[in-house]
């Protein structure tokens, strides 16, 4: 059991880079890295090349992590890293991940992996049962955080993190993106804006809003 | 969405492809793990049926369905 301590926690992260929408997730993770570093936690960032399964399984043993979060792709079983090698496999090594809350930007792995991890320990698995779904503008590649579509999916994403670096409990965290998702469709409901696209931005906010869970124990806190 | 017979199949499949069309051409898409795709390259999938196009289709079958029995109000009216 992890006491609640005024001590400097560990923060991992995994910003593996490839394709265009891990480029995205990896520049707005730095949005959650900010916070953590305010909050004086000490943050071990496995990016590009180094968010590979070695030197993930190395940190964890190592520094025991009170947060991990997973960027990347995945499947109902896994989540992986740099060139999508496997980090962490639910008939593998499920109980890499499971000392630590757990959050996992990637697709469907809360539906296999996430119930492996959440049935070890008592600690919290949050992620997706089905694909983690985002749209963005392919003219802000260079810029992803001036972009305001994809802002839509990842300030809700990222308030998990957030609200976790702010003491609150798993299952309160997983509440809070859920409403910042809610938050987002009602924005585009009611806006001016009368743009043609809305309706399926709106209809992706759902999805996620939906397929986001909290497994293990929702009272946990980092 | 497996209740669905091949002629609703058919509908919804044609709905959610005009539901896209109306993305501009440089919106990216983000799902699955094979990469993010353009709209035109969504639209492809959704023509041909396989794994993303299937996966796009349920997202807004969803979507529409929650629009149609009012559940999308219920959890606007429970998270706001």
């Amino acid at each position: 059991m992890k006491l609640s301590l005024n001590i400097p926690k560990f923060i991992l992260i995994t910003r593996p880079q490839g394709d265009k929408a891990l480029k995205y997730l990896e520049v707005w993770s730095q949005k959650i890295i900010e916070v953590a570093k305010k909050k004086g936690a000490t943050v071990l960032d496995l990016h590009g090349p180094r968010a590979n399964r070695k030197e993930m399984e190395k940190i964890i043993r190592k520094k025991d992590p009170d947060l991990i979060i997973i960027n990347g792709h995945g499947d109902y079983d896994s989540v992986t890293g740099q060139d999508q090698e496997i980090l962490v496999k639910a008939d593998d090594n499920p109980e890499l991940l499971s000392g630590a809350i757990v959050y996992a930007i990637s697709c469907r792995s809360a539906k296999i992996l996430g119930a492996a991890v959440a049935s070890r320990g008592n600690r919290a698995y949050i992620g997706y049962t089905e694909d983690f779904v985002f749209l963005y503008n392919e003219s802000k590649i260079y810029h992803p955080l001036e972009d305001e579509k994809a802002k839509l999916f990842l300030e809700p994403s990222n308030q998990v993190a957030i609200s976790l670096l702010k003491n609150h409990s798993a299952l309160e965290a997983s509440l809070s993106s859920k409403q910042y998702f809610i938050r987002n469709i009602q924005k585009l409901l009611t806006s001016d804006n009368k743009s043609l696209e809305n309706s399926q931005f709106i209809s992706a906010l759902y999805w996620n809003f939906k397929n986001q869970v909290c497994l293990g124990n929702g009272e946990a806190k980092v | 969405m497996s209740e669905l017979n091949k002629e609703q199949l058919a509908d919804l499949q044609a709905l959610v492809k005009a539901r896209v069309s109306v993305l501009s051409p440089e919106t990216g898409i983000s799902i699955g793990s094979s990469g993010p795709i353009k709209r035109d390259e969504l639209i492809a999938h959704i023509e041909a049926g396989d794994e993303i196009g299937r996966q796009f289709i349920a997202m807004d079958w969803q979507f529409l369905q929650s629009l149609k029995t009012g559940e999308i109000y219920e959890a606007i009216a429970q998270y706001s």
